[in-house]
């Protein structure tokens, strides 16, 4: 393998880790920074978004009290997986907002912080129950697998290529719900000041539940991305939580482009170092995480500290 | 019938009991100032009618165009035709000028697209462009953060964005001169006066009640969350007993 070709290698394999960091810590950027609530459970809707994803596009032998009716799955295909999960992850945000967010946006971060990471073990527990605590992982189709040829170069895994592609859409997608239209106006100035927004009329509380269900549906095509491109079992949930917690922390809460470049940083130091120190690739997050912020306390793009 | 009108109303925040007891009216087409020192309870008064929480209204009732809107939520007082340029302005900062004001139309979209198909109300507030001609110096600053600009600069977007609202019946004020120049407070009074003019009904906050009096048709004075005076602006100004519960 030459020079070059293994620089892009390593470029697409930490964009395409970047991309799943990336579109789990956005809604848990978005949930804390504009909803003042941290929501541990964020990374249940990760764990939701793989497994849907994987019941969703094939069909499977399942451990747990599933078991019996093994195989399980629809077996409807990769891209119908990539259609509904994000569809019925929103709709799991929209109801998480309401009775679990709701409740709990007027009380301490810790309240918060212990509650949400409840029911994450909860929910994480009923995967494991539903269909065992063995791994999955995703068969992907023709379309989503085998190589594409860079012309003087070599090869790319066309998968990574298209996980990164799809990423950067989805983040003008989400740039321009933000710039261009009113519910992403009322989500920007609600983040400055919810009430001055309630008294310009506007009833605040459905842009919330709005992007937090957008943040969720992130989450769980993170859930479908990142399982296709690691492994699927129950404890993945809480394992995505570090680096998409970092990258939210690194990048300063509330911030997008903050979230994006924090996720850059921790795609490309992960990959490094699982390249040449691989039990040190996630202290290696923390590491870059307590430089960053030692140096800067708000994170890269903070505006300023969140209180309790 | 008044256009607003306060009966009894008693306010806490938290065990605190701030309002005891406020009663005082305003009338369509009037200026109407609330006058008092720090901490008699003007912001909470306002606050109390917006329905804004805290303060907590535990009795009294607060009628709006003959309707109680006392225990409403805040953007739904403001859809019944109240608008208010709060204390300190609170302008969204890191938004363009141009988006604050684009904010106040959100609601017109949301709420009044309907009301007006179904023909209950004509919900016509100001465009951008009637704006910019009533405060050009907003239209060179349009792109601009709202964070960015002066003090009077922002006190006139906090008082434009008021006028994009639909149908704006009554037109509160917290302490507009606050923090201003001599020369800024007459032109962001001489707004309000236009506005006033225009047929806006208006209750003006002030500590500064040499000019607040100089605008209103009427006045009250709260002490200690009680009205302890009213009057018109020309009785108030002549009533030497006043001054105990204004100084400073």
């Amino acid at each position: 393998m030459s020079l070059l070709e293994s620089a892009v290698r390593f470029t697409y394999l930490s964009l395409s880790i970047a991309s799943v960091y990336i579109l789990v810590a956005v809604g848990f950027s978005i949930a804390f920074g504009t909803l003042k609530f941290v929501n541990m459970a964020h990374g249940a809707l990760y764990l939701f978004g793989a497994y849907i994803g994987l019941f969703v596009a094939f069909e499977y032998n399942v451990g747990g009290s599933l078991g019996a009716y093994s195989p399980v799955g629809l077996d409807l295909g990769f891209a119908a997986a990539l259609i509904l999960v994000p569809v019925v992850v929103f709709a799991i945000g929209l109801v998480m907002e309401r009775l679990i967010a709701n409740p709990f946006y007027e009380r301490s971060l810790l309240d918060q912080l212990l509650v949400t990471f409840g029911i994450l073990l909860i929910l994480q527990e009923f995967v494991a129950i539903l269909v065992g605590r063995g791994g999955f992982s995703y068969d992907r189709t023709g379309w989503a697998t085998g190589t594409i040829p860079l012309p003087g170069i070599g090869t790319a895994s066309r998968w990574r290529i298209y996980v990164i592609a799809f990423t950067i859409v989805l983040l003008a997608v989400l740039y321009a719900f933000y710039k261009y239209t009113d519910y992403g106006l009322a989500v920007r100035a609600g983040t400055e000041d919810a009430e001055m927004v309630q008294m310009l009329g506007i009833k605040i509380s459905r842009p919330f539940a709005l992007i937090f269900a957008i943040g969720a549906a992130y989450a769980g095509l993170g859930g479908i991305l990142g399982g296709s491109l690691f492994t699927v079992h129950p404890e993945i949930g809480i394992e995505i939580l570090i680096p998409a917690l970092l990258v939210v922390v690194v990048g300063g809460v509330g911030s997008l482009t903050g979230t994006i470049v924090a996720g850059l940083l921790l795609g490309v130091t992960f990959t490094a170092t699982t390249r040449v120190y691989p039990e040190m690739a996630t202290a290696s997050l923390f590491l870059l995480a307590i430089i960053i912020l030692s140096i800067k306390p708000t994170g890269l793009f903070g505006k300023e500290e969140v209180t309790a | 019938m008044s256009l607003l009108e306060l009966e009894d109303v008693h306010s806490y925040y938290g065990h605190s009991h701030i309002l005891r007891g406020v009663s005082m009216e305003v009338e369509e087409g009037e200026i109407v100032s609330l006058l008092g020192r720090n901490g008699a309870g003007k912001t909470t008064t306002l606050r109390s009618i917006a329905g804004a929480e805290p303060p907590e209204v535990r009795s009294g009732h607060i009628q709006f165009n003959g309707t109680d809107i006392t225990d409403l939520e805040t953007e739904d007082v403001i859809m019944s035709g109240i608008a208010i340029v709060p204390e300190e302005r609170r302008l969204f900062s890191n938004l363009t000028v141009e988006e604050n004001l684009e904010l106040s139309r959100i609601s017109q979209n949301t709420w009044n697209t309907i009301r007006r198909k179904i023909g209950l109300s004509d919900p016509s507030g100001k465009s951008l462009d009637e704006l910019y001609e009533l405060f050009p110096v907003l239209e060179e600053r349009k792109e601009q953060q709202a964070g960015t600009l002066s003090g009077g600069e922002q006190q006139m977007l906090s008082i434009a964005r008021t006028l994009r609202l639909p149908n704006v019946e009554l037109l509160m004020l917290d302490e507009p001169s606050e923090g201003l120049a001599p020369q800024i407070v007459e032109t962001v009074m001489n707004a309000i006066e236009t506005i006033a003019a225009e047929g806006t009904t208006v209750l003006l906050i002030e500590q500064n009640v040499q000019a607040a009096l100089e605008l209103a048709d009427r006045g009250y004075v709260l002490d200690m969350g009680s009205i302890v005076y009213e009057g018109t602006a020309e009785e108030l100004r002549n009533e030497d007993d006043l001054d105990q519960y204004l100084t400073v």
